[in-house]
């Protein structure tokens, strides 16, 4: 749950118009929202993701950042494997969303197509939800620090880009693409640690 | 005065015992005095056969004759008619070996031979028969009933030897004969017994060359000077010089073949010695050479390898399991570091999340209306309206579960320390087993030297085995031991007491001869001194001289002369061996024309009487003087008096 406020307040955008009147964010789709929860769940992802954005002269910080996430073996402590389903790694939020949409932390309206199937779910964080996420830092700091600090690194990776894009961008990674359908995404650690070695390597 | 065992002990610096056991081992014959002498007779001699001449018919013959004591003569007008038969057949019967100067048709005619005569007190009767000359067969008996029978020449000469030697009491003398052509000191040591001394039993016209005996032969003059001289100690002498020049014959002979054989192998292991000089050369150099490994070296090294090659394969077994020990702890500590963190989540999460109040139906979004809020109050859901329970406090657990992180993380640290030192060891065995691929790339590069030092080095091994085991069955050169000083010693001291023995003896010997000479017509004789070396020095008309050069005449009257002096000397002291026999053939020979043969026998005659002990028989052609002489029954002849038989 902490999870996903946090990725709600740090990785949602501006609100757009036709969103609840006083909402602080914007998940345009479940389907980001998945993407942005993926990098949560598998930091040595994020870390890949991280060097790739460097490399492609996005950023100076991604390897120093990359480094950081495997020295701080967070692949190993942070880890929440997802499974992967017919479009992706995908989980279902509802009972995680249920509590938040009950007591209006958060705002959810599904585009209904004519056949009657969703479209698309967009969410947004209202502003019982954002004092929600201040009360549990302010509870224990240590904790929640890192899921506000994480969503808000995966924030500059993830930018505006929309869900389907993020979704191409991870599908990249070879071990993602070729697991197969209803099993665990692999780990690539000892991937992103070699490639980092061999940058090391390069630069010394 | 001291025994002679102790004399020599004393000179050789050994103890008596020691010196008497090696006088003994070596055959020293300790002869202070010899035996007094036994007389010798002949009284009969009797022979037959068959007289088968040239041209002429055979006709039978059979001799008898019979001996007394002093002068008997066989005479015959004609040279080659028997007379010397007579001397041959006793000197045959005597010895048991067959005179060379029997001529080969009288020995052929003649069948059998019997001679008689008396040793001491003992009667003796030889007997034998001939076959084409030779001895067939015969006997020995004597009056004490001893008596042996024989059957050829050697058996003959055996009984004879054993016969006399026992009776006359003479011991046989060992003698160096020197070896023909050989260097000094070569040759072999050999024994006078009794048909060597028989000659001195003999004076031969024909043979005047030296003062006693016939020949020159073995020193056999002066052995028989110092036997039939009966000087003390002179065994002992002759002995102890024997051995000595057999000891050092056979000393020179072990150090010239040892001398030989390692010449002989020197020269046969010379390319030995010269390749093994060569090897060690190399050797040394390949050993100095840059980047060398000596051979046990580099198999120490490949050993090394080896070892730190089977070091690194333990170090990474034990490292790999630190790991995967290290990994499950970190998996472990891991899941509860996970889990810790999830319940501080919830421990956050849940009652705040109970506190928010729902504004909507979370299944279909409708606003929950005014009587639902009101359950709350009566403490249950305003949603579906069931009882809330308070929420259990997560503290306790939080705290449970945190221990088990520590202690989790407390294990990893461990682990991890585990891991490091088995890296530290892996680190190490791998240093070690570089460094020793190293030192194993410094023997593969001085593969070609060291292949070549461990070639020399069993090389090497191997000659030097061979020199080594030429050295070990080398001739080793004679010990010297103590037995040559004791016998040096054990001769030195005979020569001594012998020659103090012979002082007198040898003067009384000479005045003898000059005496017995005189009366043999050889007037100018002044003085005669014999010597143990059986030479004769004299002076002769005012003019030194000696036997040598005196002529055949005066050499036969000299000779005669030293037999008589010899018995009349033995006589006189009491001491001599000669047993009184005394054989002369043709003295007055085709050589002896100045020779008064007449005068010779009458004093021959006279010495006879003087000497009770005395018996000559003399062969002489000169029948007019012997029957100017001698009565009838001292002549032996023919019934014409040209013909013995």
């Amino acid at each position: 749950m902490a999870r996903v406020v946090f990725l709600l307040r740090f990785c949602g955008l501006e609100p757009a118009n036709g969103a609840p009147v006083g909402a602080v964010t914007e998940m345009r789709s479940g389907q980001r929202l998945q993407a942005v929860d993926f990098w949560m769940r598998n930091p040595d992802y994020l870390a890949d993701a991280l060097i790739d954005d460097e490399e492609a002269d996005g950023r100076a910080d991604g390897v120093a950042l990359a480094k950081q996430i495997l020295a701080d073996r967070e692949p190993q402590l942070r880890r929440l494997p997802m499974t992967k389903w017919r479009f992706g790694a995908w989980e279902e939020l509802s009972d995680v969303l249920a509590p938040l949409l009950l007591g209006g932390l958060v705002v959810h309206q599904p585009t209904v197509r004519g056949d009657r199937t969703v479209a698309e779910h967009d969410y947004w964080l209202m502003p019982e939800g954002r004092d929600f996420i201040d009360t549990l830092l302010a509870a224990e700091p240590k904790t929640f620090g890192w899921y506000r600090d994480r969503a808000e690194l995966i924030a500059t990776v993830a930018k505006d880009t929309g869900g389907s894009a993020l979704k191409a961008r991870q599908y990249k990674r070879i071990e993602y693409a070729s697991t197969a359908g209803m099993a665990l995404i692999p780990p690539i650690t000892d991937a992103v640690q070699t490639r980092l070695e061999s940058i090391e390597a390069a630069a010394a | 005065m001291s025994s002679f065992s102790e004399v020599v002990a004393m000179c050789a610096d050994a103890t008596p015992e020691r010196a008497g056991q090696v006088m003994d081992e070596m055959g020293i014959v300790l002869q202070p005095q010899p035996a007094a002498p036994v007389p010798l007779k002949i009284t009969r001699i009797a022979f037959s056969g068959t007289k088968a001449p040239s041209g002429a018919d055979p006709e039978p013959f059979d001799v008898d004759y019979s001996f007394e004591d002093g002068l008997t003569a066989v005479t015959s007008e004609k040279n080659l008619v028997g007379k010397s038969t007579i001397l041959w057949l006793i000197r045959w019967a005597l010895t048991g070996r067959r005179p060379a100067d029997l001529a080969d048709d009288v020995r052929e005619w003649i069948e059998e031979v019997t001679v008689e005569g008396v040793v001491g007190t003992e009667c003796f009767v030889v007997h034998w028969t001939l076959r084409d000359g030779a001895t067939h067969d015969g006997s020995l008996t004597t009056s004490d009933g001893a008596g042996s029978s024989f059957s050829g020449q050697p058996g003959f000469a055996e009984a004879m030897g054993a016969f006399m030697l026992d009776r006359l009491r003479l011991s046989p003398t060992p003698w160096w004969k020197s070896q023909r052509g050989g260097s000094a000191g070569e040759g072999a040591v050999s024994v006078h017994g009794w048909p060597s001394y028989f000659p001195a039993l003999l004076v031969r016209g024909d043979q005047v060359g030296v003062l006693l005996g016939e020949n020159f032969e073995g020193g056999q003059a002066v052995t028989l000077l110092q036997v039939f001289l009966g000087l003390p100690w002179a065994l002992t002498h002759q002995s102890a010089s024997t051995v000595l020049k057999d000891l050092s014959h056979k000393q020179e002979a072990a150090n010239r073949r040892a001398r030989d054989d390692a010449k002989a192998r020197d020269t046969v292991l010379k390319p030995t010695r010269d390749r093994l000089a060569a090897v060690t050369r190399e050797l040394s150099s390949l050993a100095s050479s840059p980047g060398a490994v000596s051979p046990d070296d580099a198999d120490a090294r490949v050993q090394a390898f080896a070892t730190s090659a089977a070091a690194v394969a333990t170090a990474a077994e034990q490292l790999a399991q630190a790991q995967q020990d290290l990994e499950v702890a970190r998996a472990d500590a891991d899941e509860l570091t996970k889990q810790l963190s999830a319940l501080r989540e919830d421990a956050v999460i849940v009652p705040l999340i109970g506190r928010v109040r729902p504004v909507a139906c979370p299944r279909c979004t409708t606003e929950i209306a005014e009587e639902r809020r009101a359950e709350e109050k009566s403490g249950n859901c305003m949603v579906c309206v069931v009882r809330i329970e308070a929420p259990e406090s997560e503290a306790a657990a939080i705290d449970e579960e945190a221990g088990l992180a520590k202690a989790a993380q407390g294990a990893v640290e461990t682990t991890i320390a585990a891991y490091a030192a088995a890296k530290a060891v892996h680190a190490a065995a791998v240093a070690a087993n570089e460094e020793a691929r190293s030192n194993v790339d410094a023997v593969s590069k001085a593969a070609e030297t060291t292949a070549r030092t461990r070639a020399l080095q069993i090389e090497r091994a191997r000659l030097e085995g061979r020199v080594e085991q030429a050295g070990t069955v080398a001739l080793p050169p004679a010990e010297e031991d103590d037995r040559q000083a004791v016998i040096a010693c054990a001769r030195a001291e005979a020569e001594r007491r012998r020659a103090e023995g012979a002082k007198n003896l040898l003067e009384e010997l000479g005045k003898e001869i000059v005496y017995v000479a005189h009366r043999f017509g050889f007037s100018q004789l002044e003085d005669a001194s014999p010597k143990l070396n059986a030479s004769l020095a004299m002076r002769v008309a005012g003019k030194d001289s000696n036997f040598g050069r005196r002529s055949p005449g005066e050499k036969l009257r000299l000779k005669l002369a030293m037999v008589i002096a010899l018995l009349r000397v033995g006589e006189r002291l009491g001491i001599g061996r000669h047993p009184g026999l005394l054989l002369v053939d043709s003295p007055g020979g085709e050589e002896m024309v100045e020779l008064d043969v007449g005068n010779v026998l009458k004093e021959l005659d006279d010495l006879c009487k003087e000497l009770p002990h005395l018996q000559v028989v003399c062969a002489t052609a000169r029948a007019d003087d012997v029957r100017a002489l001698l009565p009838d029954e001292r002549i032996i002849h023919g019934p014409d008096w040209i013909e013995v038989w």
